[in-house]
């Protein structure tokens, strides 16, 4: 029996030069009143959607549309516990025309400097990882 | 590790709209899947969706420093295990 043939769109990135590399995506926040695309490190460690760096989370007004504290959430980490602001925002990736809401998140009390996109995202996406060529693509 | 100095008006409002929650919570079981919208220390109404939320805030507050925007009856997992921070906070 012939199986079907399927046309299917794919966008790939380059990994991000870490030693050793990491499988990255580009991803546009729509924050309140500003739009942000930014790299995003893939970190099937971290269990959520997006965690975010403190200077992109000041630069998309995300304090405008925060969820009440009570929701803000607590990591349990080798290193203790580590609080998190969360804010909802609409996310794209552009080159798909795939738009998300999203639950965006960063540490309340430290500043953080990385973007990470964790599993409860990446678990949405079809992803192919290609470590030979240090490129990670997103299927349609 | 380098603590964060946020804007003293954002935490004034956030701490003002966050008592205001606290105040509206257990009246708004009517409002389930829609947005709730709190800002300058007022309930400022309820928006079928996210956008409207927004568009609500921009127009009713425009000056906010600090916004409530939440969907109503949504579960949000507060505690989580996070075993590789470690690494993320070098």
């Amino acid at each position: 029996m012939a199986g079907n043939i399927r046309k299917a769109k794919i966008v790939c990135w380059k990994y991000i030069r870490d030693k050793p590399p990491t499988p990255s995506m580009e991803i546009k926040i729509y924050g309140v009143g500003e739009v942000s695309e930014s790299v995003f490190r893939v970190d099937t460690g971290y269990p959520g959607q997006l965690l975010i760096s403190t200077d992109l989370y000041n630069k998309l007004n995300l304090h405008l549309s925060e969820l009440p504290e009570e929701d803000f959430g607590i990591y349990n980490t080798a290193s203790g516990l580590v609080e998190v602001k969360r804010s909802e925002a609409l996310i794209e990736i552009p080159q798909l025309s795939l738009r998300l809401k999203a639950i965006i998140k960063t540490p309340r009390y430290f500043i953080f400097k990385r973007n990470l996109i964790g599993r409860e995202l990446i678990n949405k996406l079809k992803m192919l990882l290609n470590g030979p060529e240090k490129e990670d693509c997103i299927i349609e | 590790m380098n603590l964060i100095k946020e804007d003293k008006r954002v935490i004034r409002e956030r701490r003002v709209n966050n008592e205001i929650y606290r105040k509206v919570k257990s009246e708004l079981r009517d409002y389930k899947g829609k947005y709730i919208l709190i800002a300058k220390g007022k309930f400022l109404g309820v928006a079928s969706d996210f956008h409207e939320a927004i568009k609500n805030l921009k127009s009713k507050a425009p000056d906010a420093k600090h916004a409530i925007v939440k969907k109503v009856g949504r579960i949000i997992e507060v505690e989580r295990e996070w075993p590789g921070i470690l690494e993320r906070l070098k």
